[in-house]
C-alpha cells in the first residue's frame, strides 16, 4: 500500500510492553487515517462495551495518528482521540506536531497507548522503538520550564536527538480536568474531547517521536511533488492575510458586526468594542516574527511574548477562539487581559474554549447569587483579570470550586443543580459535553445554521459542524475527512484537490461520491458510538438540540431580538436524520450501515432501540 | 546567509532539500537542518564552507573536495562512511544517515540552492546566497543548537 | 471588458455578476463579488474555479468568465 505503513505502535502502560498493529489497506480506503481510523479502531475493540468503559480509566486507549495526507499535505495535523470525558464518544482533536511527522519517519502510521503507568512516565519512541521512561522530574511543569527541562531531560536520559518533538501535558491534564488538552509547541492544543484529561489517566507526561526514515512511498511521485509546489503556492497567494494578522483577524468584529460572539457566558453576543482587533493586539506583546508549522507556507501563528507577575511566557498571539473564550466571554475586552489569560490556559494545559466556557458559566452563577463568595473563595467579576486567572489555576489544580468546574460544564451544571436543588442547565452552554466553539448562531450572520451544533456527532465542535449539503465542504462529512486525512483545515484547497492528492498518493482512484461517502461512514459510526455513550452520561435524540439561551432573544445589537426557533430547528433535523439515513430516533440504520460498509457494527444497534 | 528572526520554522527547506537530494520526502536526509528546541525560536544549521575546510583536509579517502561556488563535495565511491569529517567540522554538519549511501553535506545545489529558493518563493527570505565573509564571522553560525536557542530565548524574553 | 460570474456554493449557488472594464485579478474579482453577497466570509476560506481549473489569486481575466467558488473551512 502506498502513502500509509499500515502499522501502529500499541504500548501497554501497565505492562511495559508494545506491540505492532497491522492495519490492511482496505481498513484505510474505507477510513482513511485520523478520526476516522481511531473511531473503527474503537468501535471494533468495544462494541456494545463501550457503555460501560470509563474514559479515565486504564482501559480508555488513547490513539495519535496520521492518515495517508500526512506529509504530502502542505502543514501538519497530529490525530488525537480516545473515549472523551466530555462526550463519552469518539472526538477527532487535531493538534499541529511534527511528532506526525515523525511517526512517519519511524515507519509508523500511529501510537496507541492503553493501561497506565504506576508512576509518572513519558513514552519515547526512538527509531520505532518504545521506552516508558520516569517523568516524576517533570511532573508539575507546564509551557517553557517543561520545555527546557524536558529538552534536558530527553537528551541525558535516552540520548534524544535535538531535533525530537513532543507533545504533553500541562498540570491540568495531570490532574484529570476534563478540560485539560494535549498540548504542543507552547502554544498549540488538541483541545476538544478533554484527551490531556486521558493522557493524565495514563500518568504520562509526554510522548516524544525520532524516526530516521523518509515517508512511506507514494503511487505517483513526480505528479505529487508538482501538485505539492503548485498548492503551496496557491494557498500562499490565498492566506496572505492570515500570515499578516493571524486566523484572527478582525477578532472582535465578529461580535460588534456579526454579532456572533460570546459574550458574559452568551448572555449577549454583541458588544461595542470594535475597535480591539489586532491593532490592539499588535502594540501589546506581538512580536513580528513569523511562525509556521511543518510544511507549511502560511504561518498563522502570532509569535508572542507575554510578561505578567515576574513570569515571561512564550504563546501565540491568541486565535480567534482564544480572544473570544477568554476575552469577551469572561467580559475581557483589553487585548493584554486576552494575551495572559491565552498563556495561562497554555501553560496549565487547559483547552482555552471548554475552560473558558466552564468559567463564564461559573460567573454568571455567581453575579446571579448561585454561586457564593464562601463557596469561591473570592470575588469572581466580569473583566477582571487576576480573579479570572485565580479562577483557571483553581480549575487546573481542582481547588476549592474548581474541584467541580474541572468536570467542564456538562457536568458542572449537573452536579451543581443537584447540590442547590435548582436546575442550572440553562445556565450551560454546551452540546453533548462539548462546549461550543466560539460563533454564534443567533444573529444568523455567523457561519453556523441552526442544527450545525445541535447535529453534530462532535457537538458544540465549531470545525465540525453538521450542515447541508452532506456532500460538500459545508459539512461535517468534509471535516471529518480533514480529520482523518489529517490535514490542517486552514492549508486545504478543495474537496477535488484533496482528492487528487488522496489519489495520487495511494492509487485508489476514488470519485467524488466515493471521497464523501468515507466522511458519511466515520460521522456514522461516530454518532453510535456517541448514541451508546456511558458510564455517566447518554445522548438520544432530545439531546440533538441546541442550548436552551439559544432560543432565547440576543438581548443587545443590531439584531437584538434575534434568536433560534424551535420549529425551524425540529425540521432541519428530521431532514438530517433522513439525509444521513438515520432513522426517526436518528439511529443509524441497518440498510445504512449495509450501504456504508458498515454491517459488523449491526450488532451495536441493539443496544440503541 | 541566515536570519534566524525572519525563519518561520515551516522546515520547507529541509523538505526541498530531500526531495531534491533523495527523490523523497526525507527530513532525516536534508543537509540543512532547522532546530526548534524552543518552540518560535529555530536555529538553523547547515555548511558555512569554512575558509579552511577542516572536512576535506581530515578526509582519509579524499572523499571530500570543494566545486566552483565554494561548497563541499562528497565523491560517493570514496567515501567510508568512517566519520572523521564530522568531527573535523566545527559544527560537526556533517552527517551520516542509515539509508544515504555516504556522508551528507550540503553542496549548495550546484549554484543554485533548493532551500534558498523555496525560502523566498514562501516570502521568508529567511536564507540567501550571498559571497563569503571573512572565514571566522562564518564560523560563529556553528553553535551548537542547544547553546543557540538558549541565547534566542535570553534575547527574547529579555527584549520587552 | 470581461463580465465575472460567480457562483457561491453555499449560498444555493447564487449567481452575482461584475462587468469589469478592464482585466481584473482574481483576488479583486472574489473580493468584490463576496461583498455582493456576504460579509462574513473572508478570501482565505474560499477556492474558485473556472470550468474546473483551480485559481490562483494573483491570476488574471481578461474575458467573460463564470467562477465557481466553494468555501473550504469556516471559523477559527
Amino acid at each position: 500500500m502506498k502513502g500509509v505503513w499500515g502499522r501502529l505502535l500499541e504500548v501497554d502502560l501497565t505492562a511495559g510492553t508494545s506491540r505492532s498493529i497491522e492495519i490492511p489497506e482496505k481498513v484505510y480506503r474505507m477510513f482513511l487515517g485520523g478520526r476516522g481510523l481511531a473511531t473503527y479502531l474503537l468501535a471494533r475493540e468495544f462494541s456494545e462495551k463501550w457503555r460501560f468503559l470509563d474514559p479515565l480509566s486504564p482501559d480508555n486507549p488513547l490513539l495519535f495518528l496520521t492518515g495517508p495526507l500526512t506529509g504530502y499535505y502542505p502543514g501538519v495535523k497530529l490525530s488525537v482521540s480516545g473515549k472523551s470525558p466530555q462526550s463519552n464518544s469518539v472526538i477527532g482533536s487535531v493538534v499541529s506536531s511534527e511528532v506526525a511527522i515523525e511517526l512517519k519517519a519511524s515507519g509508523l502510521d500511529g501510537l496507541v497507548l492503553k493501561g497506565s503507568c504506576e508512576k509518572p512516565c513519558y513514552v519515547y519512541v526512538g527509531n520505532g522503538k518504545v521506552e516508558i521512561r520516569d517523568a516524576s522530574s517533570i511532573w508539575g511543569l507546564g509551557g517553557l520550564k517543561l520545555v527546557k527541562q524536558f529538552n534536558s531531560l530527553l537528551k541525558e536520559d535516552v540520548k534524544a536527538d535535538p531535533k525530537t518533538p513532543f507533545v504533553y501535558i500541562g498540570p491540568a491534564g495531570e490532574n484529570k480536568v476534563r478540560t485539560a488538552a494535549v498540548m504542543a509547541k507552547l502554544a498549540h492544543a488538541a483541545g476538544y474531547g478533554g484527551y490531556g484529561a486521558v493522557m493524565g489517566a495514563k500518568r504520562v507526561k509526554a510522548v516524544a517521536v525520532k524516526g530516521y526514515g523518509s515517508l512511506p512511498p507514494v503511487n505517483d511521485p513526480e505528479s505529487l511533488n508538482t501538485l505539492f509546489r503548485s498548492a503551496l503556492g496557491n494557498i500562499k497567494e490565498r492566506m496572505k492575510r492570515f500570515r499578516q494578522w493571524g486566523t484572527t483577524e478582525g477578532t472582535w468584529h465578529t461580535g460588534y458586526y456579526l454579532s456572533s460572539m460570546p459574550v458574559k457566558n452568551w448572555s449577549e453576543e454583541w458588544h461595542d468594542v470594535k475597535d480591539f482587533s489586532h491593532v490592539g493586539f499588535e502594540l501589546e506583546t506581538w512580536v513580528k516574527n513569523p511562525w509556521a508549522d511543518w510544511g507549511c507556507p502560511v504561518a498563522c501563528m502570532k509569535l508572542s511574548i507575554a510578561k505578567w507577575r515576574g513570569e515571561v511566557f512564550i504563546t501565540d498571539n491568541p486565535d480567534y477562539e482564544m480572544a473570544a473564550y477568554l476575552g469577551s466571554n469572561l467580559g475581557v475586552f483589553s487585548p493584554r487581559g486576552a494575551v495572559i489569560l491565552s498563556s495561562l490556559a497554555d501553560e496549565l494545559g487547559l483547552c482555552g474554549i471548554q475552560t473558558g466556557n466552564v468559567m463564564g458559566f461559573a460567573v454568571e452563577l455567581y453575579e446571579k447569587g448561585i454561586l457564593t463568595r464562601d463557596e469561591v473563595g473570592y470575588e469572581l467579576k466580569w473583566g477582571d483579570v487576576e480573579c479570572m486567572a485565580k479562577l483557571m489555576k483553581d480549575i487546573a489544580y481542582r481547588r476549592g470550586i474548581g474541584e467541580v468546574l474541572a468536570e467542564g460544564t456538562f457536568r458542572a451544571a449537573r452536579l451543581l443543580s443537584e447540590k442547590k436543588g435548582v436546575d442550572l442547565t440553562k445556565y450551560a452552554i454546551q452540546v453533548k459535553g462539548i462546549a461550543v466553539g466560539a460563533h454564534g448562531v443567533r444573529s444568523g450572520k455567523d457561519y453556523p445554521q441552526p442544527i450545525s451544533y445541535a447535529l453534530s456527532v462532535q457537538g458544540g465542535d465549531h470545525t465540525s459542524v453538521a450542515e447541508f449539503p452532506v456532500n460538500s465542504t459545508e459539512s461535517e462529512a468534509w471535516y471529518s475527512i480533514l480529520d482523518s486525512g489529517v490535514v490542517c483545515m486552514f492549508t486545504v484547497l478543495d474537496d477535488s484537490t484533496l482528492l487528487e492528492y488522496l489519489n495520487k498518493v495511494t492509487g485508489w482512484g476514488l470519485d467524488l461520491g466515493e471521497f464523501y461517502e468515507i466522511g458519511r461512514r466515520v460521522i456514522t459510526l461516530q454518532r453510535i458510538l456517541l448514541l451508546i455513550g456511558g458510564p455517566d452520561a447518554e445522548w438520544s435524540a432530545e439531546d440533538d438540540d441546541n442550548p436552551p439561551r439559544f432560543y432565547e432573544p440576543l438581548p443587545t445589537g443590531p439584531y437584538k431580538g434575534s434568536a433560534l426557533k424551535r420549529e425551524e430547528v425540529d425540521e432541519l433535523k428530521k431532514k438530517y436524520y433522513a439525509e444521513m439515513g438515520w432513522g426517526e430516533k436518528g439511529i443509524p440504520s441497518e440498510e445504512t450501515l449495509r450501504r456504508l460498509g458498515l454491517e459488523e457494527f449491526t450488532p451495536m444497534l441493539n443496544m440503541l432501540h | 546567509m541566515r536570519d534566524f528572526s525572519k525563519c518561520s520554522s515551516c522546515k520547507l527547506c529541509e523538505i526541498a532539500c530531500s526531495l531534491k537530494h533523495e527523490g523523497v520526502v526525507w527530513p532525516e536526509a536534508s543537509r540543512i537542518r532547522i532546530y526548534e528546541l524552543i518552540p518560535g525560536l529555530p536555529v538553523i544549521s547547515t555548511c558555512v564552507q569554512c575558509d579552511d575546510y577542516p572536512c576535506v583536509s581530515s578526509c582519509p579517502s579524499q572523499a571530500l573536495s570543494t566545486g566552483e561556488h565554494g561548497q563541499v563535495l562528497v565523491d560517493e565511491n570514496k567515501c567510508t562512511l568512517c566519520g572523521t569529517c564530522v568531527y573535523a567540522c566545527p559544527g560537526k554538519i556533517p552527517r551520516i544517515v542509515r539509508g544515504v549511501q555516504s556522508v551528507i553535506i550540503c553542496d549548495l545545489c550546484d549554484g543554485e540552492p533548493e532551500c534558498v529558493r523555496i525560502c523566498g518563493e514562501m516570502g521568508y527570505h529567511a536564507l540567501q546566497l550571498v559571497n563569503k565573509p571573512d572565514g571566522e564571522i562564518v564560523k560563529n553560525y556553528l553553535v551548537s543548537p542547544e547553546d543557540a536557542s538558549l541565547k534566542l530565548l535570553a534575547k527574547a524574553t529579555g527584549e520587552e | 471588458m470581461p463580465r465575472i460570474c460567480g457562483k457561491f456554493s453555499w449560498i444555493d449557488n447564487r449567481e452575482v455578476c461584475i462587468q469589469y472594464d478592464k482585466c481584473v485579478r482574481v483576488a479583486e474579482a472574489l473580493t468584490d463579488l463576496l461583498k455582493q453577497v456576504e460579509k462574513k466570509t473572508s478570501i482565505e476560506a474560499v477556492v474558485a474555479r473556472i470550468g474546473g481549473k483551480l485559481l490562483s489569486s494573483s491570476d488574471i481575466i481578461c474575458e467573460d468568465s463564470s467562477i465557481t467558488i466553494v468555501r473550504v473551512f469556516k471559523g477559527g
